[in-house]
């Protein structure tokens, strides 16, 4: 379980991440996936610092 | 005299109706032209030539005897090699479909078929739509990019080897292959065209396209699909007009609305440039030009796109992940397990984010007719490696609404390059009939001359 709060910086979210790719994979499949981990999170950051209307549900099919 | 493989599909569907044009001529001609080019360019995948012949010679029977099936009776159509196809191999560019042979048509397919299409035979995509190169060529420079997902199937429409064929898009995977070919391409409204029976990236991401060499036909490809379906969850109930008659009614100067903020300093000098040459034309010839803002949802729409993909792409491919993992491709492989590792919290954020995004932009485009940008934020990279920059489709396919490019030039480096107009959810036929008025103002039409 991959664990992020919300004030977390893009780089703890990819230590996150690259935790538990080095335990679902392995050290050398993480490591191939250095590049893709920071990619992601920062996408996850960014997501992170928005801040939907309570009353916004998502729309899964639009 | 044009040679049939030249005539787009609306004069195809024309000369057929009125037997002029033989659909085996046409169907041979097509084969022939495959023959000569296929070497070179690697476009398609799977063809079955003596299906195709036969069912030619079946739409000429019909055709002499006055019997149309529907708008394209005779007319060959290509399929990303995505689309289900009953009896016939479905591999998805991938070794872990390799052998793949659906039972049943995809619903698009159906109804190709059902309008008396023919089906042509499988054009290339990449490994399972995503982002890793494909094994095509670009007609324009062997050495550039075709793009991606749909590179077979608009290297297919550009060199003159099928009338229109079927891609997909749920980043850029149509819109970016038509501009860095010279061509149309058409997604339209997320739900106006059931997926059903197409290979999946990302469900609530994926979109059929349509990659075609005029709007006309762009809209002909629209009416002949569109419509609910149930077996597609994001089908939607609404109505289907007459495109061609809406299109026509449209096809007049419009209320254009520019956006600088973000694209001017995302595009190269050259492609903005060329940008504001083709909104000086279209001013010209009698468009308002509208300079819009982006709204501040636009900063988070790229990031939640890339979420929702993974995380969606991680559910189909999981079964598959756990025992194949070494058979897939680098790009597609990692983008699985990116979605795996990316918390529920997360993807339903940024699922309410695209939501948001959603609404925003129809506030944004409800101000004019259509908004234009470029389509790509330069031509086609001289890099095979790559399949391009998907950033300026991204927006309209996160958001689900329609968006059409058309060919507007050439770089100095003699590659294509292209304007993207976006429009209102379910108003294709307005911006088909936008697009059509700037197709005419702007006067371009592009053929790779190495395979003209």
């Amino acid at each position: 379980m991959v664990n992020m709060k919300p004030s977390d910086s893009v780089e703890e979210i990819a230590k996150e991440l690259r935790a538990q790719a080095v335990r679902l994979w392995g050290e050398q499949r993480a490591g191939e996936l250095e590049t893709s981990i920071n990619q992601t999170a920062q996408q996850l950051w960014d997501v992170g610092q928005e801040t939907p209307h309570r009353d916004l549900e998502p729309g899964f099919y639009q | 005299m044009s040679q049939p493989y030249e005539l787009s599909v609306s004069e195809t569907a024309r000369q057929i109706k009125e037997k002029k044009l033989s659909p085996v001529d046409l169907a041979q001609s097509l084969l022939e032209r495959i023959d000569a080019t296929d070497d070179s360019l690697k476009a398609w995948v799977t063809i079955d030539r003596e299906e195709v012949l036969t069912i030619a010679k079946q739409r000429e029977e019909e055709a002499k005897q006055g019997k149309t099936r529907g708008l394209l009776h005779g007319v060959p159509v290509g399929l990303k090699d995505i689309f289900y196809t009953a009896g016939m191999k479905t591999a998805a560019g991938s070794k872990v479909y390799a052998d793949f042979v659906p039972d049943f048509d995809a619903t698009t397919v159906a109804k190709i078929k059902e309008a008396g299409g023919i089906i042509l035979g499988k054009a290339v995509t990449t490994e399972f739509a995503t982002s890793d190169p494909s094994p095509t060529y670009n007609p324009w420079n062997l050495e550039h990019t075709p793009g991606g997902s749909s590179s077979g199937s608009s290297v297919a429409v550009a060199t003159r080897t099928v009338g229109a064929a079927l891609g997909s898009q749920t980043g850029g995977s149509t819109c970016r292959p038509a501009a860095y070919n010279g061509i149309v391409g058409l997604k339209a409204t997320y739900g106006r065209i059931s997926r059903y029976g197409v290979v999946p990236v990302s469900w609530s991401l994926d979109h059929v396209g349509i990659l075609v060499r005029t709007v006309e036909d762009a809209a002909l490809m629209l009416q002949v699909m569109s419509g609910e379906d149930a077996n597609d969850p994001g089908s939607s109930s609404e109505p289907v007009p007459d495109f061609l008659k809406q299109m026509a009614e449209h096809n007049r100067p419009p209320r254009i609305g520019v956006v600088s903020e973000y694209y001017a300093e995302k595009s190269t000098p050259e492609t903005w440039a060329h940008t504001q040459d083709v909104i000086n034309q279209l001013k010209a010839a009698g468009a308002e030009i509208v300079e819009l803002g982006l709204p501040e949802s636009f900063r988070s729409c790229h990031s939640a796109q890339r979420i929702v993909m993974n995380v969606e792409c991680a559910a189909f491919h999981e079964q598959f992940h756990a025992t194949q993992a070494e058979e897939y491709g680098p790009s597609v492989r990692s983008a699985m397990e990116m979605g795996m590792l990316i918390p529920a919290t997360k993807y339903l954020q940024a699922m309410r984010l695209r939501r948001q995004f959603r609404q925003d932009m129809v506030k944004m485009v409800e101000q004019v007719d259509v908004v234009l940008t470029p389509t790509t934020p330069a031509p086609a990279p001289k890099d095979r490696n790559t399949t391009g920059d998907a950033s300026f489709q991204v927006p309209w396919t996160t958001s689900g609404l329609p968006t059409v490019t058309v060919p507007s030039g050439l770089s100095e480096n003699g590659m294509p390059m292209a304007v993207q107009l976006g429009g209102l959810p379910f108003e294709e036929g307005k911006l088909l009939g936008i697009a059509q008025w700037c197709e005419a103002t702007l006067g371009v039409q592009l053929s790779p001359p190495n395979y003209s």
